[in-house]
């Protein structure tokens, strides 16, 4: 038996402000320290673009659009994978 | 004074003076492989060895009494150690030292990091066996400006033997000397005997670190699979083998970031034959050096 987990996106999901993060230009990627533990974990640029995003002022479909006019992609399209972007962070505790 | 040396490492200058002591050989066991310089040049650093009745003491500055002791095989690990602990505080922030070793082959600084047992000192040896030149086993010294110093301390095995080197052969191969010095363990009086390696080898000149290799040696792993691997994946690992930090993680990453060159190239190896490993490392080297 499988269960489905509903993860609960915040209407406006803000960012722990512990990540600092470090940019890796060659591999488009970014490596963040959480200052709050120091753990260490990586995105890629898009993913991390999406959690710059997260400032409190912007629903997930407010930040879908600024990703899907920044990758010149479909909205819906965007949409659906930004969701999924947000529920791998409320998970994580990245964002809250 | 019977002897003295003046050497410096990254710059920072170091006088080590003895007065006539039965631990003399040892003593300078430890200081050979560094870069001997003028008299002209002003220390930062003295280190002495003086005798005071039945015992030995080592000074710092002439005034820091740092050790004493009855017994003088006492005296040269703790000269090692204070020489470890003064060039890595008075190098810091200028230099991050990570525990690290590098080589120089073929023109390309190649560094093995890793926690002990890792094997980054065998893979080290492997490479000095094929004619790579010595900047350190322990302590690689990264600058502001991308290049890596040569902090070339002795290499050091706990026993007579080493389960993948053969000492009659390393000897034979010409490219080391040997010397060894014993010393009673702190806790139980119990002697201790520490092998050097003493490469011939020896780098002098910072050069720009060019390849980082994170080996993960284990008796069940493949002879050996090397996979390069992303900057972002490095950056995540090497944080850990910083020996002085910064005040936070973020720091050494961002540190560590914009003193790696650009050009550099990451690798995972995970081995059990370190001869292998180290030949798909001396392969990636040479195909680097062909990019230069």
């Amino acid at each position: 038996m499988s269960v489905a987990l509903n993860i609960s996106i915040p209407e406006k999901p803000v960012r722990k402000d512990s990540l600092v993060g470090e940019e890796m230009e060659q591999d488009n990627e970014v490596v963040y320290v959480d200052a709050e533990n120091d753990s260490i974990f990586s995105l890629n640029n898009t993913a991390s673009a999406i959690l710059d995003l997260c400032d409190g002022s912007r629903t997930s479909r407010d930040i879908a659009v600024v990703v899907a006019d920044t990758l010149d992609v479909d909205v819906e399209r965007a949409f659906k994978d930004t969701e999924s972007v947000l529920e791998e962070f409320v998970v994580l505790g990245l964002v809250a | 004074m019977s002897w003295h040396k003046l050497f410096e490492v990254a710059g920072i200058v170091i006088l080590v003076e003895s007065e006539e002591t039965p631990c003399d050989r040892s003593l300078q066991a430890i200081v050979t492989l560094y870069h001997e310089i003028s008299e002209e040049n002003r220390p930062d650093v003295v280190f002495s060895i003086r005798k005071l009745k039945k015992k030995i003491q080592l000074l710092l500055n002439q005034q820091e009494l740092l050790w004493e002791a009855e017994d003088e095989r006492d005296i040269p690990p703790a000269l090692e150690i204070h020489i470890y602990r003064q060039i890595l505080q008075r190098t810091f922030p200028h230099f991050l030292s990570l525990h690290a070793s590098c080589v120089n082959i073929d023109g390309i600084a190649c560094m093995f990091a890793g926690q002990s047992g890792a094997g980054k000192s065998s893979l080290c040896t492997a490479a000095l066996l094929t004619g790579a030149h010595y900047f350190t086993d322990e302590f690689s010294l990264l600058s502001k400006d991308g290049l890596v110093y040569p902090f070339p301390r002795p290499l050091q095995w706990d026993e007579e033997e080493h389960p993948a080197f053969d000492g009659q052969n390393m000897i034979q191969s010409g490219l080391f000397n040997k010397e060894k010095f014993g010393f009673l363990e702190a806790n139980t009086n119990h002697l201790v005997t520490s092998h050097l390696w003493l490469p011939k080898h020896v780098q002098v000149e910072a050069l720009p670190l060019q390849m980082i290799v994170l080996p993960r040696y284990h008796p069940d792993s493949p002879e050996a699979e090397m996979v390069e691997i992303r900057r972002g994946e490095a950056m995540m690992a090497l944080p850990e083998h910083i020996h002085l930090h910064y005040p936070d993680a973020a720091s050494d990453i961002q540190q560590l970031n914009q003193r790696i060159s650009n050009d550099c190239k990451f690798f995972r190896l995970d081995f059990s034959n370190v001869f292998k490993a180290w030949a798909l490392s001396k392969d990636r080297v040479q195909r680097l050096a062909q990019l230069n």
